[in-house]
This record gives structure tokens, sequence and C-alpha cells, in this order.
């Protein structure tokens, strides 16, 4: 019988088989003419993209890598990590252990400082090289484990506290601004999107809606701070609102991008066509791979693409909805937030709609330490929907959701 | 309100959260549906900007002949260019190796090359001092909300430039110099040299694909031919002339080029290949060319001339066949002595010439033509582009014009009562070379009698005579289509007087080109029906598709024309008697000609900014144009010629043999001999006549 978390699944292995294939086109190098005789291979790709270049290629094998996490994570035994979080947080105080887990995050962020393993690229701290591994993003890894952080927290601390001020909400956001605030450093799309993600985690667990209102602006001023304090991020804030001022320069990303889509047309310039991966769009790997597929697949490609987003994340939310485990419905449901404020970053600024920031979107962008990590929290949902309640209660619920009957008991 | 269930709070949250994302997913649709469909003006010129084209330059179509003979053809060459960016940085062997190779000096190429590697080092620091990272910091912010960040003082403001100062040189002109990249060397080598410099794999060392010009025929007809100038356009000449057919449709090739603006690909449809120009045939044979050349040079050496022209005309196509204009460069004479306008009474006495004109020195009468030692095209054809005064030559038109109406009767006389001192009715003085007491109308042409001419034109209107030399087509272009054609010069009807009445029906007081004349001429030397008609006179061979007759005006019924031929044979015959006495191994005459002689005065025609000196007239003293025009065979005549020998020399003028029929009439005759025989011709001298001159 096919699950919630097969669909998971499926659409992960969609969007990853899609990240390989488009990250290969925008790889893909052609030598230029000369207006010599000399002009055979003119046009003629330098490394011929082919089935078996693309099944060799560095992509393929961060899928496999991805996949094979993705695996392991869905076998991994998740009744295991509620018993241990149970047991621990019997053990000793939720302050205790929230300030164990923000040390070792913290320890864990600033090892792109350490020059032994450090290895920064453009003046930028956010890679670490590990024996034969190139760059694993530290942050990547922070990100997930923030999320855990805190639904353990709200696990331990339990609901009652949780809505307390002072005892239960501030050490959380206290948690997640330390964290959000070392990734900021060098990071503030990552460390935006782990304060987001986390603290929706906080409000899931039982947060108070008004403590967070108390919270928010002043999560809004630390970003207005963070723009401001940065020349370079002001730049790409005032070109956002006027690309065309300066199109070479400030303008140039999001008017490449932009370009990138528009260029394709509804119908698409074709896999392996298009133009702007040329040299005219940077990072068109990576953060911007959304642009080159509505380009060379056109309207339909990016339909497809956010189709599967769709897809994953209403699956995603059906798993949470199914779960009864408080650390577990957390834990899903930070992995659903945090793909879904990633992609949502992404596109819009891809698209144009937002200032240009630097992210990754999830399982299409080429980088392994994304796609694992991913792939792998994807698989802790696939356990985590092994171990829930049968399928039909939760549509149940689903029904029972909709209508205003908020008196129906819940099956336990 | 009480908190919902843990399960509902995660659920809410997640349903907010998922329908959020919708929200996102929405919007990012619309987005891309609008940029795909409808993307925004400003951002259209970044979508369409990816592609370049480049024009191959199609093959540029040959001359011919008249014969298919290939007078003018273009082959490619290669030119060596180097980019000093990629060049080897250790230069020597390569130097050594592309000299060895191309044949190039190595000297030029080594100092060329290390001297630009030299300047490119200095232009890179400049660069880089220019591209130093501080720099871009320092530019004022250029968007609205970078400006208000500033001036609010959430930004810092520029820094002072405290730091490293750009040199003078970089501050003044923006930026810097970009690199030197390309280094073009002469001369250019041909396929199997670049391929073997191809071979050596240099960096940085290309070949440029370059359209030659080759010119087979030398320079006989090189003034005609012309040449083409650079980017392998018409420059002169016929070149230029049907440069539209010969230039060929240029291809275009469409390509996909990088940010680097290197071309990545050419799409599908994206290329048009070139389509070679056509090629022309012109009417000129280069075998009659070369005759005229020869005759032409002959004859200027024979006169001890300062230059010749040679017109050959097919009257009955308007072809031109041959056309020669020789100007000799060493010949003896001195420069006229013209005042510079606004110095008359500068430094030193003015110039002057002889007040009596009797001693007279040899002035250089054809304008120096320094170009044409550069190249050939590159002189003046005089030939259209030169105008001067037909003289005798010109009367049989006049003469036919007021025999066609009948105003000069076949039994009529003249008498000349004092051919010494001859005064026209209105007291102009005129003199003739043969003085006879009485003359027949027919007599008046045969002896060319200036006394004469001027009763015929006393006889015609002047309303009359202006008409015919207007649609003789004097004072109008040809059409020939050659560059810097002359128009002529005609008086108008204002100015025309009894005395231009007089002059005209002598030729003078007009500027005729030769090739205007040549044209006039072939009134007289068409055959049945035509004769009496001008042809379109044309540089192309007459091909199946154009109209036969090729028929302009008709200036003279036929029976006119036939009639002035007739006459003027006898200018010929006594030509031909008087070269069979002078000439020693005289050229036998085959051939019936009928032609004219005529020997004007030359013009004073100051060069623009200069005037005459004094004592200076309108035309120089014992200097002359010879010419002699003439067509044969007689009855179905196949060609016109007319000859001008500029200026012949003095020791001829004072023994009375530098009239037209003395030099440029053995001219004719050797051209019309040598070109009838080669075109296969019949002879039409009667055999008698043939005993006689043999």
């Amino acid at each position: 019988m096919l699950r919630t978390g097969h669909i998971v699944v499926l659409c992960a292995l969609a969007l990853l088989t899609l990240g390989v294939v488009m990250v290969n086109s925008a790889e893909m190098a052609v030598s230029p003419m000369t207006p010599e005789a000399a002009a055979l291979n003119a046009g003629v790709t330098q490394e011929g993209v082919t089935f078996q270049s693309i099944a060799t290629s560095t992509a393929a094998k961060h899928m496999l890598m991805a996949l094979a996490a993705l695996t392991v994570a869905a076998l991994f035994p998740v009744g295991l990590l509620r018993r241990a979080v149970g047991r621990v947080g019997q053990m000793f105080s939720p302050l205790v252990l929230l300030s164990v887990g923000v040390i070792v995050l913290v320890g864990l962020l600033a090892t792109v400082y350490w020059s032994p393993i450090a290895r920064p690229v453009n003046g930028s701290n956010r890679w670490v090289t590990v024996g034969p591994i190139q760059s694993i993003q530290p942050s990547e890894l922070g990100k997930w484990f923030l999320i855990w952080l805190i639904a353990a927290y709200a696990v331990w601390v339990g609901r009652e506290r949780l809505a307390k001020f002072w005892v239960g909400f501030v050490p959380a956001v206290v948690a997640i601004g330390i964290v959000s605030a070392f990734v900021v450093l060098e990071d503030l799309g990552t460390g935006v999107l782990m304060a987001t993600a986390a603290s929706l985690v906080l409000l899931a667990a039982g947060g108070r809606v008004l403590h967070f209102a108390l919270i928010v602006p002043l999560g809004l001023v630390g970003i207005g701070a963070a723009i401001i304090q940065n020349p370079y991020r002001i730049q790409r804030v005032s070109s956002f609102l006027d690309p065309y001022a300066d199109p070479q320069n400030s303008g140039f990303h999001m008017i490449q991008s932009m370009a990138t889509v528009a260029g394709g047309g509804v119908t698409g310039r074709g896999l392996g066509n298009g133009l702007q991966k040329f040299g005219y769009l940077p990072e068109d790997q990576t953060d911007f791979l959304f642009a080159i597929i509505s380009e060379e697949l056109g309207l339909a490609g990016a339909m497809l693409t956010l189709t599967l987003y769709a897809v994953l994340v209403w699956a995603i939310l059906a798993i949470v909805r199914r779960q009864d485990d408080p650390l577990l419905r957390l834990g899903a449901l930070g992995i659903m937030a945090t793909i879904v404020i990633q992609a949502s970053i992404n596109l819009i600024v891809v698209t144009g709609l937002g200032p240009t920031k630097g992210i990754a979107l999830p399982l299409l962008s080429a980088g392994g330490t994304g796609w694992i990590l991913t792939a792998a929290c994807l698989g802790l949902v696939v356990a985590i929907d092994r171990c829930s309640r049968p399928v039909q209660s939760a549509i149940d619920e689903i029904a029972d959701d909709q209508s205003d009957d908020l008196q129906t008991p819940v099956l336990a | 309100m009480s908190d919902p269930q843990p399960q509902r709070r995660a659920g809410v949250v997640g349903v907010l959260c998922a329908a959020g994302f919708m929200v996102v997913l929405g919007a990012v649709t619309t987005r891309i549906i609008i940029l795909q469909t409808h993307p925004p003006t400003e951002l259209a010129q970044f979508v369409d900007d990816r592609t370049s084209s480049w024009e191959v330059e199609p093959i540029r179509g040959d001359l011919r002949d008249r014969r298919g003979r290939v007078v003018s053809t273009s082959r490619f060459e290669y030119r060596l260019v180097i980019d000093p960016v990629t060049f080897p940085s250790e230069p020597d062997r390569a130097i050594v190796q592309l000299a060895e190779v191309t044949g190039l000096p190595m000297a030029e190429l080594g100092s060329r090359i290390i001297t630009t590697l030299g300047e490119n080092d200095i232009r890179r620091r400049m660069l880089d001092e220019w591209n130093a990272p501080d720099r871009s910091a320092d530019e004022p912010p250029k968007t609205k909300l970078g400006r208000f960040l500033q001036q609010v003082g959430l930004t810092p403001p520029p820094r002072d430039d405290t730091g490293q100062e750009l040199t003078a040189w970089a501050s003044e002109a923006g930026s810097p110099p970009p690199m030197i990249r390309y280094l073009p060397f002469k001369p250019l080598v041909d396929l199997e040299t670049a391929n073997a410099v191809r071979l050596l794999r240099i960096a940085g060392v290309s070949f440029d694909r370059v359209a030659v010009r080759d010119y087979p025929g030398d320079a006989t007809a090189a003034g005609l031919i012309g040449k083409v100038g650079f980017g392998h356009v018409g420059l002169l000449g016929a070149e230029i002339t049907f440069d539209t057919e010969l230039h060929g449709e240029p291809g275009l090739v469409r390509y996909v080029r990088d940010d680097g603006g290197r071309p990545l690909w050419v799409g599908s449809g994206d290329w048009k290949n070139p389509v070679r120009g056509d090629d022309i045939r012109l009417s000129i044979d280069l075998e009659l060319q070369r005759i005229a050349l020869d005759e032409l040079r002959r004859g200027i050496t024979d006169a001890g001339a300062a230059g010749g022209r040679l017109i050959m005309l097919d009257p009955a196509s308007g072809e031109v066949l041959a056309m020669v204009d020789e100007i000799v460069t060493d010949v003896e004479a001195e420069p006229f002595p013209f005042i510079k306008l606004g110095e008359e009474n500068a430094n030193g006495p003015a110039p002057e010439v002889d007040p009596d004109h009797e001693n007279w020195p040899r002035y250089q009468v054809v304008r120096q033509d320094p170009k044409r030692a550069i190249h050939p095209a590159l002189g003046r054809n005089r030939c259209v582009e030169d105008i001067y005064e037909p003289g005798s030559t010109f009367k049989p038109f006049v003469w036919a014009r007021a025999h066609a109406a009948g105003l000069l009767g076949d039994t009529e006389k003249i008498q000349i009562a004092d051919a010494r001192n001859y005064r026209t009715p209105y007291g102009r003085r005129l003199a003739d070379v043969t003085r006879r007491a009485e003359l027949s109308w027919d007599e008046v042409l045969l002896f060319s009698s200036n006394i004469g001419m001027s009763q015929v034109a006393e006889r015609l209107e002047e309303k009359d005579l202006r008409n015919l030399v207007h649609n003789l087509g004097f004072g109008s272009p040809t059409g020939l289509g050659l560059p810097g054609e002359a128009t002529g010069l005609v008086t108008n009807a204002r100015d025309w007087t009894e005395y231009t009445q007089t002059s005209v029906s002598i030729g003078y007081e007009i500027g005729v080109t030769p090739i205007q004349m040549v044209r006039a001429f072939s009134a007289f030397a068409r055959s049945g029906d035509l004769a009496g008609t001008m042809p379109q006179v044309r540089l192309t061979a007459q091909s199946a598709d154009d109209p036969i007759g090729n028929l302009v005006e008709r200036v003279y019924d036929p029976e006119t024309a036939l009639r002035v031929r007739a006459t003027i044979e006898g200018v010929a015959k006594r030509m031909d008697a008087n070269r069979e006495r002078t000439v020693e191994n005289p050229v036998e005459a085959n051939y019936r000609l009928f032609g004219k002689s005529g020997t004007s005065k030359i013009a004073v025609s100051p060069p623009p900014g200069y005037g005459l000196p004094k004592y200076g007239r309108g035309y120089f003293e014992k200097q002359y144009n010879s010419s002699f025009i003439a067509g044969a065979p007689f009855d179905e005549p196949r060609l016109v010629v007319l000859v001008i020998i500029d200026d012949p020399a003095p020791e001829l003028v004072r023994i009375g043999h530098a009239y037209g029929s003395w030099v440029a009439g053995p001219v004719v005759r050797r051209v019309m001999e040598r070109s009838l025989r080669y075109l296969g011709v019949d002879p039409d001298m009667p055999q008698s006549d043939l005993a006689s001159g043999g």
C-alpha cells in the first residue's frame, strides 16, 4: 500500500533526479568557435553531456549519497530517539540540556573559523574541509540540529511551562537567537531561515502567540540591523527596488536571473539549450538553478518543480498531523517548515520578487551537504510516518478539522 | 482562549505554513508566467542580447574583357595577427619560428611584438591599479535608497582619496587604455604558409582571411578597370561603376555567444551563405587595348608629345573597345607661370610670359598626375575626365547639319578673295592652312577651311547650331558610368554670339571629352537606317538581351550621314597619301577610312587659386592638341577611333608637321589596320589603291 512516506520518497527522488540533470546541463561548457577554418569543433560541448557523463558526475554521486542517507534515515528507529530524548529529559533540567545543545551547536558552527579545517571562499567563512570531503557547510547541519533541539526542549519543558514567558518561552528564544545570530555573521539567509523554522516549531509546540508578537519585532529589527550594518546588503535591497539603475553591477544578478526565467518563454529553450548558463547567470548550478529550469524547460518544467514541492510539503504535513508523539511531530514540522521557508526564499529571489539572497533550493541546487542532509531529514520523516497511526484515522482527523466541531475527541 | 490540542496546534501551524507556501508558489507561478509571456520592457534587452552576428564577405565577381579574358579577379590571402596578451611571455623562440615559417623580417616581427608586450605590461599595471578592490566601494551609491541611507548616515560616506592614488594619466582619461589584443603584420601570406604557422601551435597567433584583388591584365587597361580600395570595395574605374553587381550579397552568421563575447554555436537557420558577386563582361577587348596602347605610345614617341589619348568604339553597339590615356612624365617643358591669386605684388617681379608671344618656350600643357606613379588606376582618366577643344574634328558635325538643311548647294562654290586676310562679316580675322581662292562645299571639309566653315555657320541659325551641339550630346555626360566624367562646356543661349557661332563651327569655344567625340562621330559610322543616330556608349559587352539598335536619338538623316562619310574619306586619303610620302615603311592601308583631323590650340586654364600671368592669353602659343577621328571600314564601319596627341614637339610645330593628320592620323591608321585584321574584317580597299599604296 502506498503510504504518505512513499510519496515523500518519490518526490525527493524526482527532485534529486531533476537536480542532477539540470546541474549537469548548467555545468555544460562549449568550446568557443574561432573565426578561422579550424572551427571544426565549434559549438561542440567540451565534455559532452551524455547519459554516461551525467551518471558519473559529481552531482550523481551526491544524489546516490543522498539516497543512501534517505534510506538509512528512513530505517532509523525513531522510537528509540523518542525514548532517548524522554529519558534524558528526566535526568537533566531542560535548561541545562538546552544550554548544552546551544554550546554544541555554536561549537559546530565555530569550526568555520578553525583554521586547520576552515575553507573561506570569497572572504566568507561558511565551509570546512574534513578529510576527503572538500566543502561542508556546518550551518546546513546546524539548521536541522536546531529544529530538533527546540522540539526536544518543547518536550522537556512541557506545554504548560512553554506557555509561560520567562521560564518556558524566553530560554528557547534566546537559544534560537544565539545560534541564528552566530550564523547571521556569515550568512544572513541561513540564519533567518534557522530562526524562522525553529520559531515555527516553538509556536507549534505551544508557544503563545502573544509572546511571539513581542519577539517578532525584535527579530525584524535584528534583521534590519544586519542589513544596514553591511553595505552590500543595502545594495542588494536597493538594487531590488530598481535593478535597472546599475544593470552591470548591483542589479546584474537579479536582472540576469529574471532574464533567464523570461528567456525560455512558455515552451522553454529545450533541455541543454539554455543560453544564460554560459557565463551570464552567476551561481547557475546552485542558488539559481531554478532559473535555468525555467529557461530550458519553460513554464511546464517550472510548474512540475513547484508541484513536486507542493506535494512534498502536503505529504509531510499529513505525516505531521497523523503523528501523536510531540517530539516526532515537532521534528517533522520543523523539517517541513525548513523546506518551505528555504524553497520560498529561493523562488522569490530567483524570480525577482525579492532582493538577491544566496540560498539553495532544497534537493535541486547543487551541493552535496545540502542534498544529503535534506534527504536524511526526509528519511526521518518517512521513519516518523512508519511509526504513526493508520491512515484512516488521519483522514478522519482532517475531516474533523474541516468541521467546526472542536470538541470531537481525538483517537490516541 | 485555551490552547488547542497539541496535535491540533502543530497541525494548524503546519497548515498555515503549507498554505503560506502555496501562496508563495502561486505568486512565483504568476511571476514566471508574466516574465515568460510579457517581460518588462527594461528586461527585454537582456533577454535578447545573447546572439551576435558577423558578416561573411562574399567573393567579388570577376571583371572580364569582352572575350572572357579575366582582367580583375579576387583571391584570398592571410594576414598574420598576434594577440600579445596570449602570446608566449618568453617570446624569443616563437618569434624565430614565426619569422622562419612566414618569411617576415625577423627584426620587424620581433621589435613590434616585444614593444607591444612591454606596452601591455604598463597597461596591465594601470588596469590593476584601476580595478583595485577598494575602488568600487568609493563610488557613490547609484540607487535612491543607497543615497538616502548614506544621507541619513546609516552607511559610511565615501572615503577620501587618501588611499592609493591613480596615476595622473588614468585620472584624466577616466580609465586606463585597454590591453592591445590585435597586432597585424604585413605582407599577407598564402594559405600554405598560414597552415604551416598554425601547425606550430603558438598561442596568440591567428590569421585573418583577406580578399586580394588581382589584375592579370597588368596595366594595359588599368585606368579603365580601376581598382578596389579598403574593404574590397570598388574605388576607381569599372570596379566602382559595377561595384553593386560585382560585390555580391554578404552572408550572415548569427551565433550564440557567452558572456565573454566568444561565439559558442550557430543555431539552425542562422547561417546565410554569401552570394558571389556577378562577373561583369566589360566591353573592352584586351587585345585591342594592347594594340591601342602600343600604337598610341609609338605615336607619342614619334611626335615627341607630352601625352596622348585614344578611344576605340564600336559604333553599332556603343561598346568602348579600348581606352588609353598616356602622359609622358619626362617631357622637357616648363611649368606655366601662373600667378597665385592674392599674391600678385608679393616679393619679386610678377611672373610674366613673353609679351610678343614669339619667344615662347614649351610649357607643360598636360596637368601632371603624380598619383599615376603610385598606381596607373589612380590617375585621372583624361578620356572621360578632361575636356579639350576639338578644333577641326568638329567641322563635319556642323557641315552635315547645314548640308541636311539644303544650305550647301552641290555645285555651289565659294570665293575667297584674300585668304591671307579674310574677315568675317562682323570683322573677325580668320585664316586657312590650305589657301584656295575657290572652294566647293565638299572641299571646305576636305581642306578643313576655317573661312568656308565660318560661311557655313553664317547660313545656320544660332539656335539651330546650338540645338545640334546639344543633340550630339555635348555638354552632358555620356552615361558611361565611369567616375568623374566631365560634362563638357557649351556656351549657353544668352552668351551665344556670332563670334561663338563661328568658333563652334571650327571646333572652338566648346569643351568636349574624347568619349563625347567618339559617340557623336558614330552618327556617321552606323550602318543602314541607323546612320545618323548615336549609340549609347557602354562599358559592358553587349549581350543577347540588350536592344541591338541601342539608339539614342537621331541627329542626322541617313543620307546626310553617308554623305559626310563619303566626303571625309578624302581627308583620310589625303592623310594616307601624306603618310606614305613622309613615313618610312608605312603601314599598308587595307581598309577605307573616313575621318577628320584637327589641330586645336590648347586653352590655358589656371588651376584653382591661380590666375593668368602678365601678357598671358587664353591659349598656349604654338602648342596644340593634334587629333584624328575616323571610322572604318567604309560601308559597314566596325570601329571608330579617336587619337589625340597632346602637345607635339616644338620641332614638329616649327616645320608644320604637328598637325592632326601628321601625328595622330598615322596612329589611327595603324590601330585600324591591326584592329580590323584582329577582328577578322575583310579589307575593303579597292585593289588599285592597294597597289598604289604598297
